[in-house]
């Protein structure tokens, strides 16, 4: 369960005496879930592999310097996000030079064999992915964090250092504009 | 009014109820969407292992040449920026001068002419004769592109100090107090060999077949009956060979007229010979081979030509010739690339 994996993590979260951190706790404790962030923020799209590694190697980077004032969870998501953010950036800008890539890859992926489920599953995350693409960075992972990692409101504030309330309310808008965006793709589609 | 102290109902736990009338359409689309979202595919623990390993070789302080090199592509930016606007602002000067120059009154006396201050940097420093050249600027724009005409110089009157020193009239404007005419057939010959030197440094010195051959259609396009078009030919045949296109080779030799002529015409022969032979037409072949042969074989293509014409030969089933060319090779070219296999040939052939 989506839920489970947070909230097991979230248990074995270490506290602010644990200070100094380690690289090698961090990265031990919290690989997977910045794993799991990296491709819910990043989409199907992204090599998780390859983002965790940015992510691991920016903290390693900052680990010195930080001494526990938020907590490691909520650092770990901003620097994740931050990662994301600008991956997509430096994506968008790589799609604009050469639209050829996006092509060469629908192609690759729709000429292997798959079962109907899986490409109706694939094709589901790409639609999702391309309205969220479409939405301003932050309404974009509190979605990704509410509806489709199932954390409460209090769970995401605590990881983007905001207040519950906060949170809901923008996750209102946040719903609101992805529901907006998905009519007017699907006038475009259909 | 909106309960901001519970969490909304996440789209994927949504049921028919639950739904207003207005929004349930969008909503239920968008529950269906989250629904059939996949799992995320993550590494094993096995790949984060590597990961980690990874990160600890890349570990450590920042490098500093993505911070140096970003310093270096600003200072060229703003280098080339400077240079840039230098050199449109220098333009831009020059072309306003050029259309402010005052024209002059054609077929001046003696007196040495007067320039607008503009128009003196623009013609060239002053004559230190007097007499020539009277430049006369009857026409400004576009001062580069208008040729001079050089107007039969009068005969001096007798006596005068400067005889020496013919008066030019020039009807129309030229920076240049004379403007030398290159000599056409020069201009165009050396046009030709830079063409087809460029095509040889490709091919024998960049070992770009197809550059070369991208030059001589370019030298073809230019100069359909150039003098070097024999050369012109040759190398590309010899580029085509380099590409493995030896149809189009032959294609390009079947197609020479000329091959017979020339001081290369025995290589060439030699080489439609082999190329037609390679595809069965032995009697074609023949004629060629025999046309490059010299009266007594001595050289490199005269081994080739003796031992390909034996090899057409034989496939003609004309076996006494074709032990003759052999015997002929091995007296020759005892030593030749070919001599054991001719010797096999004449040993099977008994």
């Amino acid at each position: 369960m989506v839920t489970t994996v947070f909230r097991s993590d979230a248990s074995r979260m270490p506290t602010e005496s644990d200070a100094p951190f380690e690289f090698d706790t961090i990265y031990r404790q919290y690989g997977r879930t910045v794993a799991r962030w990296a491709a819910r923020l990043g989409g199907p799209q992204i090599s998780v592999e390859d983002m965790v590694q940015e992510i691991f190697l920016v903290v390693s980077r900052r680990l010195p310097g930080f001494r526990g004032a938020a907590k490691v969870s909520t650092w770990l998501f901003t620097i994740t996000d931050q990662t994301i953010r600008n991956w997509r950036r430096r994506e968008r800008w790589r799609r604009m030079v050469s639209r050829l890539t996006r092509h060469i890859e629908d192609t690759t992926d729709a000429m292997q064999p798959t079962p109907v489920e899986q490409i109706e599953r694939h094709q589901a995350a790409e639609r999702f992915y391309r309205i969220l693409d479409e939405m301003p960075h932050r309404h974009r992972s509190l979605l990704v964090l509410f509806e489709i990692e199932a954390q409460s409101a209090e769970e995401i504030g605590q990881l983007m250092d905001l207040k519950a309330a906060t949170v809901r309310v923008r996750l209102h808008r946040a719903r609101a504009d992805f529901l907006k965006r998905m009519a007017v793709l699907e006038g475009e589609t259909t | 009014m909106r309960d901001v102290g519970s969490d909304p109902t996440r789209w994927r736990d949504l049921s028919s109820d639950s739904l207003g009338q207005g929004e349930a359409d969008l909503d239920v689309r968008a529950a269906a969407l989250v629904r059939q979202m996949p799992e995320p595919v993550l590494p094993s623990a096995a790949t984060m292992e590597v990961v980690r390993a990874r990160i600890t070789l890349l570990r450590g302080p920042r490098p500093r040449i993505r911070r140096g090199l970003t310093w270096a592509l600003a200072v060229f930016a703003l280098m080339f920026g400077v240079t840039l606007g230098a050199a449109a602002q220098s333009w831009i000067s020059k072309r306003w001068a050029a259309l402010h120059v005052q024209p002059l009154p054609t077929n001046l006396p003696s007196s040495p002419p007067r320039r607008s201050p503009r128009a003196h940097n623009l013609s060239g420093p002053e004559p230190t004769t007097v007499e020539a050249p009277a430049v006369a600027e009857s026409a400004i724009s576009p001062p580069l592109d208008v040729p001079s005409t050089i107007v039969q110089p009068r005969p001096a009157p007798a006596g005068r100090a400067h005889a020496q020193h013919p008066r030019v009239e020039v009807a129309s404007v030229s920076p240049m107090p004379f403007s030398v005419q290159p000599m056409p057939h020069f201009t165009e010959a050396a046009s030709e060999s830079h063409v087809i030197a460029v095509a040889l440094r490709k091919l024998r010195q960049d070992h770009d077949a197809r550059g070369a051959i991208d030059a001589l259609e370019q030298y073809r396009a230019s100069f359909p009956n150039g003098r070097l078009g024999a050369e012109a030919g040759l190398i590309r045949v010899e580029a085509l060979l380099s590409l493995g296109e030896r149809a189009e080779a032959l294609h390009a030799l079947d197609g020479d007229s000329a091959i017979g002529q020339g001081p290369r015409s025995r290589e060439l022969l030699v080489l439609r010979g082999e190329l037609r032979a390679s595809t069965n037409r032995c009697s074609e072949a023949v004629s060629d081979l025999g046309k490059s042969l010299s009266a007594s074989p001595h050289d490199a293509i005269d081994a080739r030509a003796l031992f390909a014409r034996a090899s057409c030969l034989s496939r003609l089933h004309q076996y006494e010739a074709a032990r003759r060319d052999l015997e002929q090779y091995q007296a020759h070219f005892p030593n030749g690339a070919n001599a054991a296999v001719a010797a096999d040939i004449l040993q099977s052939l008994q």
